[in-house]
């Protein structure tokens, strides 16, 4: 039989199998899952905007939005002079405690220079090499496993 | 009709053609219902949007597909490794043809012949392997090009038409080979 023909054969064959049914199980299956996520994930009313609020609820919002304009246009003044003040009683404060601080961490960090220096830098080449080797251990394992175990192998 | 029973009609007028692409595509009827169920998870998610769209169908078909390769690439490997593959040594150097006319289940128009022989392509169809079967099915039933079965599966053009052709062979001598009674 010539091969076209063949190929025809089987594709009307197989165009010709009845299509398969659900079983009866899909669809509550599927009614209870859609239920299970939607307790789950409980509806968010949808976000309003404001020329949607109600006439009271817009009018209460300007008024405590001017109220709110009003107020820190009143009392900023008086609250930047005391900030003014409490920030440079602040300063005097903290200024040598700062600077004590800095020391500290000059110290240490000559510490951390001269630690390095003896122990560390004489081996680092070596660590380096050595967490390289393992690298390539690691990749090499993980791409046999994946073409044995994980599929690879399948495609074959 | 509130929005549950309107999905509830959705599934219930869809659900045959998805769980008929998964059917053929794993060839298991228990991950195709797994499969489905998802399938019709991911459309309520977006059922404001796809719930009344003329391309529902060709949506569906296309999720479907997607996730029954992913089933395949992502489970049925790993699987695989712990059960198949001593199947597989142990039924090695066994023709296809073999196993393709092992006995079918008897159903109850068995005695029919038209149906006796729709009931063993089914079979052999469901026998093939996964490389065979995807291939094959997607070309016939979903009307994939060689070409995008190709990326779809992501291997060479030249095996998914061997593959198919291979999967062809196999179903011709399944319709061909006269057999003895069931």
């Amino acid at each position: 039989m010539d091969p076209r023909e063949t190929d025809d054969a089987v594709h009307r064959a197989l165009r010709a199998l009845p299509p398969p049914r659900a079983p009866h199980t899909l669809l509550p299956r599927v009614m209870a899952a859609v239920a299970q996520q939607q307790n789950a994930m409980p509806a968010r009313p949808a976000p309003r905007t404001w020329a949607a609020w109600p006439v009271l609820w817009q009018v209460a919002s300007i008024a405590a939005l001017l109220l709110l304009s009003t107020g820190i246009f009143l009392v900023w003044p008086a609250v930047w002079t005391v900030v003014r003040s409490y920030s440079a009683t602040a300063w005097s404060f903290a200024a040598p405690r700062v600077l004590n601080l800095a020391a500290g961490v000059s110290a240490v960090a000559t510490l951390g220079s001269i630690v390095w220096n003896v122990f560390l830098q004489p081996i680092v080449g070596y660590v380096m090499v050595w967490i390289l080797l393992m690298s390539v251990a690691c990749t090499a394992f993980g791409a046999a496993l994946g073409r044995v175990a994980l599929g690879g192998a399948s495609q074959s | 009709m509130t929005d549950a029973a309107r999905f509830e009609a959705f599934v219930r007028e869809y659900q045959d053609m998805v769980f008929g692409v998964a059917l053929r595509l794993l060839a298991n009827a228990a991950e195709a219902e797994d499969v489905s169920q998802t399938v019709f998870l991911k459309a309520f998610e977006r059922f404001a949007e796809i719930g009344e769209s003329p391309a529902v169908a060709g949506w569906l078909k296309t999720v479907a597909t997607n996730t029954c390769l992913n089933h395949l690439s992502r489970y049925r490997a790993r699987w695989r490794l712990f059960s198949e593959l001593q199947r597989d040594d142990a039924s090695e150097g066994e023709p296809l043809e073999a196993v393709l006319m092992a006995p079918v289940p008897a159903t109850v128009d068995v005695d029919m012949e038209a149906g006796d022989r729709q009931q063993r392509l089914e079979c052999a169809l469901q026998r093939l392997p996964d490389h065979q079967r995807v291939p094959l099915v997607l070309y016939h039933f979903e009307d994939k090009s060689y070409q995008d079965i190709a990326a779809l599966l992501n291997v060479s053009l030249a095996k998914v038409k061997t593959d198919i052709h291979r999967g062809r062979e196999a179903l011709r001598k399944a319709l061909t080979t006269d057999h003895g009674p069931a």
